[in-house]
C-alpha cells in the first residue's frame, strides 16, 4: 500500500503536509505554529495563547464579525489551541468547502491584532485563568511541568499568570507574532479526502507571499528537577496530585515503550493502579500517561484523593512503580498492545483526531507515521525492552510532586 | 446511503442496524430502557451502581477475568446512567463483533454483583460525589437539574451520600434483575460489517433470552419549575445556569427549535458568542444546549464568569433570549442550518456519531433517521418558525441557578 502521507514546500519555506484517509467525504485543516509557552519571554507569560485568540479578532480582510460569519459560513467544526510547543488552528469541512477554509485560515494567520479588540480580549483570557482556578485537576499539570524542568523555559506556563497577561501589550505581540509566524516557522496540514493539487494552489495563492521570520528555537536540553510542593486551598473537596519521573522525548526509540508502559500502570480500567487503589475504593482517578516534547519527557501519575487516604495512596503508587523492574506479566502486556490497537483504528478514520496526531508529530520532530507503523512499534515492546527501559528511566526514583488541596504536607 | 433498518428480536430486543462500508471499526451502543428515574427514592444510585458492578462478576468469571477478557477482545468500553437510560458502550473490531456481543450477554443475563464488589462501588462513589465540588460547572448543571425538574426527572446519577450508603448487595441484585428485561433492550450498530451479518449475530446471541417484560416503561413529562436560585461557593467565578421547556423529538417544531439553538449558540458568530464574549469580554465559556427525554426537551444556558461581572452576563444572557422571538434575519437562519448541517457530515459521519445518532432516534422515536432525513429537515424550516418556537418553547418560567460567591438579580428583560 502507497504511504498515505506526502508533503509539498513552497518557495518561501512554508511546508504543508497530505494525509489522505479513505471513506470519508470531509477533510481536516489548518496551521501549525511551532511556537508556544516555552518560546516566551518570562515576563510575558501567556503570549502565544493570547495571540491565538487575537487570530480570531481580526485581520487584514476581516474584522471579527466577518470572520467569524465567513467561518460559519462554511459549516466548519473550528478550534485552536496553544500547549508547551506549538499553537495550532483548524477547521473542519465538507471536502467542497477545503479551499475557502484555507483562505479564511491563511488571513486568520495575518491578524493585524486590532488595538480595539485587544484589551477586550485581554478580559477573556482572565475569565479562562479563573475558570481554571475554580478546576483544580485542570491545571495541575501546567504547575507540574514548571516544577518538573524547573528554570528552563520548557517550564513556562502556558496560559500565563494574570499578572503576565496584564502586562502584554498590542506591541509586544505584534513584535512575538512577526518573529514567530513566518512561513518557515508554520506547516499547513490537511487529512481527510481532498484534490491535493488544488490544496497547493490555494495554500500557494494565500501563503506564498509571506516573509520569512525565525523559525525553530535554541535552547538548551531541559534537564529534569525533583519536587514536593504542596499548595493548601481552601474549598478543594480533594488532594490533587500531580507526579512525575523522567521520561525520553517524543523521537527516542524508547518512546513507545513509555507509552505501553504508562498504559500497564495506569490505564482508567484493568491497570495495576486500578486494581491496587481504584478497586480498593481509596480514590477515584489513579491513571498514568507518558508526556512527550521535543526534547524531553515526562511519565506522569495523576491522582484525586480523600485527605485521610492520601499518605496510604502514595505508598501504593511508590510500591507499584518500583515493582515494574521486578517483571511485567506478559499477558497484561499483550492485553495492553491490543486495546491501543483498536485505539489506533478508529483514530485513523476520524479527520481531527489525525490532525492532532499529525500536529503532535511535528511540533516534537517525530517522524509522520502510518497507522501500521505505529502499531508496530508498540508490538515491539517486550518485557526485555520495558527493563531495559526501567533501567536507564527507572521509576522508583525521587519525582516531581505538585498537590493541592485541603491538606498543609502530604505526610 | 443505505437505510438503517429496525428488527425485532421474538423477546422484544429491537436492534437497528448503519453499515458503513470501508469503515475499519464497529460501535455497537447497548441502551436499558430505565436510568436513575427508575431508582427507589431511599436508594438513589442505585442503577448507576448496578452498571458499574455488572462488569465485576458473574457464575463463571470473576472480575479480573472479564477485565482481561474486554482487553484481549480489544474492545474499548464505556458505560453510563442518565435519567431515562442506562447505556454500554462498545468500539470494536469487526472480526471480534460476536465475541463482544457474548460477553455483554453474559453480563446483562447472569451478573452476580458480588457482595464485595457493591461494597467497593459504593465507597467509590460517595468519593465521586465529592470529586464533583472540584468541578463546579458540573456541580452547577446537576443542581440545575434538581433545582428545576423535580424528582425523578432531575436526578443526579450517581444519586446522594445517603441513599448510596443505604444500598445493599442484594437491593442492587433486586433492582437489576427487576428491569434488566431483553424488551427494555436496544441495541445499535454502525460501522464495517453488513446489516445481515450484524442482524444474525444479534439474534444468535440474544435470540435465547427470554424474560417476562417488567412493568410498562413509564415516561415522565419534563416540567421546569419556575423559580431561581443562588448555592453559596466561594468561587472565583460565578457559575450561571438557566433551564426551560424545550421542543420534544417527533415536534413540528423541533428542527426550528435546534436552529433557534444554534442561531444563540451554534457557532462563532452565534449570538451569545458575539454578544458576552466577543462584544464584551464577560465570559470565556457561554453557551446554549438541547437536551432531549422521552419525555420532553430542554434548553440550557451556561455562562461562567468572575462574580462582579456575573450580574452583567446574566442580564445580557437574558436580553438575547427575550430578543430571538423579535428579529432573527433569513440570512441568520441560513448560516445557522449550515453549522448544524456541518456537524452531521464531519463528526456525525463517524461509526461512534452514527451509533449514537441512531441509538438516541430509536429510544426517543421508535425509528431512525438517516443523515440525509436529518439535513432535509434542518433545510425545510421556515422564518417565521423561530418565533413561533419561542412562543410555544419560551425561555421563561424557567429555573435559574447561580452557584457562587454571591446571589443575582432575576430580571425580567423583555
Amino acid at each position: 500500500m502507497s504511504s498515505p502521507f506526502s508533503t509539498h514546500t513552497l518557495d518561501n519555506g512554508l511546508t504543508l503536509v497530505f494525509e489522505t484517509i479513505p471513506r470519508i467525504r470531509s477533510a481536516a485543516l489548518g496551521f501549525f505554529a511551532q511556537t508556544g509557552s516555552r518560546d516566551e519571554a518570562p515576563d510575558l507569560l501567556g503570549i502565544s495563547h493570547f495571540l491565538e485568540h487575537m487570530c480570531f479578532k481580526g485581520t487584514p480582510r476581516r474584522d471579527w464579525r466577518q470572520l467569524s460569519l465567513d467561518v460559519d459560513d462554511l459549516g466548519a467544526m473550528w478550534n485552536a489551541y496553544t500547549w508547551w510547543e506549538g499553537t495550532a488552528y483548524f477547521h473542519w469541512v465538507q471536502s467542497d468547502r477545503a479551499t475557502d477554509s484555507i483562505e479564511i485560515l491563511s488571513d486568520m494567520m495575518r491578524s493585524n491584532l486590532p488595538s480595539d479588540e485587544f484589551d477586550m480580549e485581554k478580559k477573556v483570557i482572565l475569565e479562562e485563568i479563573a475558570m481554571y482556578h475554580d478546576q483544580p485537576d485542570a491545571l495541575i499539570i501546567d504547575d507540574l511541568i514548571q516544577e518538573a524542568f524547573g528554570t528552563h523555559p520548557l517550564g513556562q506556563s502556558v496560559l500565563g499568570t494574570e499578572d503576565t497577561v496584564k502586562s502584554i501589550t498590542r506591541d509586544l505581540m505584534a513584535e512575538y507574532h512577526q518573529r514567530r509566524y513566518g512561513p518557515n516557522n508554520l506547516t499547513f496540514v490537511i487529512t481527510g479526502a481532498f484534490d491535493r493539487d488544488e490544496i497547493i494552489r490555494a495554500v500557494d495563492a494565500h501563503c506564498g507571499g509571506w516573509q520569512v521570520s525565525d523559525n525553530g528555537r535554541e535552547q538548551s536540553i531541559p534537564t529534569f528537577h525533583t519536587a514536593n510542593r504542596v499548595v493548601q486551598r481552601d474549598g478543594v473537596a480533594r488532594e490533587h496530585i500531580a507526579l512525575a519521573l523522567p521520561a525520553p522525548p517524543s523521537s527516542d526509540d524508547h518512546a513507545a515503550t513509555a507509552d505501553l508502559l504508562s498504559v500497564y500502570l495506569g490505564a482508567s480500567t484493568n491497570s495495576q493502579l486500578y486494581w491496587s487503589i481504584i478497586q480498593e475504593g481509596l480514590a477515584d482517578e489513579a491513571s498514568a500517561e507518558y508526556i512527550n516534547f521535543s526534547d524531553a519527557g515526562l511519565f506522569y501519575v495523576y491522582l484525586s484523593v480523600d485527605p485521610q487516604n492520601v499518605s496510604q495512596v502514595l505508598d501504593i503508587v511508590r510500591r507499584e512503580m518500583a515493582d515494574l523492574k521486578n517483571g511485567i506479566d506478559s499477558d497484561a502486556l499483550q492485553r495492553a498492545k491490543t486495546k491501543q490497537a483498536t485505539g489506533i483504528i478508529c483514530s485513523g478514520e476520524n479527520g481531527l483526531s489525525r490532525f492532532s496526531q499529525i500536529v503532535g508529530s511535528l511540533s516534537t520532530d517525530t517522524p509522520l507515521k502510518t497507522l501500521e507503523e505505529e502499531y508496530a512499534e508498540i508490538d515491539a515492546v517486550t518485557p526485555e525492552r520495558i527493563a531495559d527501559y526501567l533501567e536507564q528511566y527507572p521509576l522508583d526514583a525521587d519525582p516531581a510532586l505538585v498537590a493541592l488541596g485541603p491538606m498543609e504536607k502530604l505526610n | 446511503m443505505l437505510e438503517p433498518q429496525i428488527y425485532t428480536l421474538d423477546n422484544g430486543i429491537r436492534a437497528v442496524v448503519e453499515p458503513m462500508p470501508g469503515a475499519q471499526s464497529l460501535v455497537v451502543s447497548f441502551r436499558f430502557t430505565f436510568g436513575a428515574k427508575d431508582d427507589p427514592n431511599d436508594r438513589l444510585g442505585i442503577t448507576r451502581i448496578a452498571e458499574d458492578v455488572l462488569f465485576k462478576g458473574t457464575p463463571r468469571h470473576d472480575a479480573r477475568a472479564i477485565f482481561d477478557t474486554f482487553d484481549g477482545l480489544g474492545i474499548r468500553r464505556s458505560s453510563s446512567t442518565s435519567v431515562e437510560h442506562t447505556s454500554f458502550l462498545a468500539q470494536v473490531l469487526p472480526d471480534k463483533f460476536k465475541s463482544a456481543l457474548e460477553l455483554y450477554a453474559e453480563l446483562f443475563r447472569s451478573a452476580s454483583f458480588p457482595s464485595d464488589q457493591v461494597e467497593i462501588a459504593k465507597t467509590i462513589t460517595l468519593e465521586e460525589l465529592k470529586r464533583m465540588e472540584d468541578n463546579p460547572i458540573q456541580q452547577a448543571m446537576y443542581m440545575t437539574y434538581k433545582a428545576g425538574l423535580g424528582s425523578p426527572m432531575g436526578r443526579i446519577p450517581l444519586g446522594e451520600p445517603d441513599t448510596v450508603s443505604a444500598i445493599t448487595p442484594a437491593g442492587v441484585r433486586r433492582h437489576w434483575d427487576a428491569h434488566c428485561r431483553p424488551a427494555h433492550l436496544l441495541i445499535g450498530v454502525a460501522g464495517g460489517l453488513d446489516a445481515e451479518r450484524v442482524i444474525e449475530t444479534v439474534g444468535d446471541v440474544f435470540g435465547g433470552w427470554t424474560g417476562e417484560s417488567a412493568d410498562r416503561e413509564e415516561v415522565h413529562p419534563i416540567s421546569v419549575a419556575d423559580r431561581s436560585v443562588h448555592r453559596e461557593k466561594p468561587s472565583e467565578q460565578a457559575h450561571i445556569c438557566a433551564l426551560s421547556c424545550g421542543v420534544p423529538r417527533g415536534h413540528d417544531l423541533y428542527y426550528a427549535g435546534q436552529l433557534a439553538i444554534a442561531i444563540l449558540s451554534g457557532g462563532g458568530s452565534s449570538r451569545l458568542f458575539t454578544e458576552v464574549r466577543e462584544k464584551r469580554g464577560l465570559a470565556y465559556s457561554v453557551s446554549a444546549f438541547y437536551q432531549a427525554y422521552r419525555g420532553g426537551g430542554l434548553m440550557a444556558v451556561y455562562a461562567g464568569t468572575t462574580a462582579d461581572r456575573a450580574q452583567e452576563t446574566l442580564d445580557v444572557c437574558q436580553s438575547e433570549l427575550a430578543r430571538l422571538r423579535r428579529d432573527v434575519t433569513a440570512e441568520e437562519l441560513i448560516r445557522a442550518k449550515t453549522v448544524l448541517k456541518g456537524r452531521l457530515f464531519t463528526i456525525g459521519d463517524l461509526p461512534e456519531g452514527r451509533a449514537g445518532g441512531i441509538i438516541e432516534d430509536l429510544f426517543l422515536e421508535g425509528r431512525v433517521r438517516t443523515i440525509d432525513e436529518i439535513a432535509a429537515g434542518i433545510d425545510a424550516v421556515t422564518l417565521d418558525q423561530i418565533p413561533q418556537y419561542i412562543e410555544t418553547f419560551p425561555p421563561r418560567p424557567g429555573t435559574l441557578l447561580v452557584l457562587g460567591p454571591r446571589p443575582l438579580e432575576n430580571k425580567e428583560i423583555m
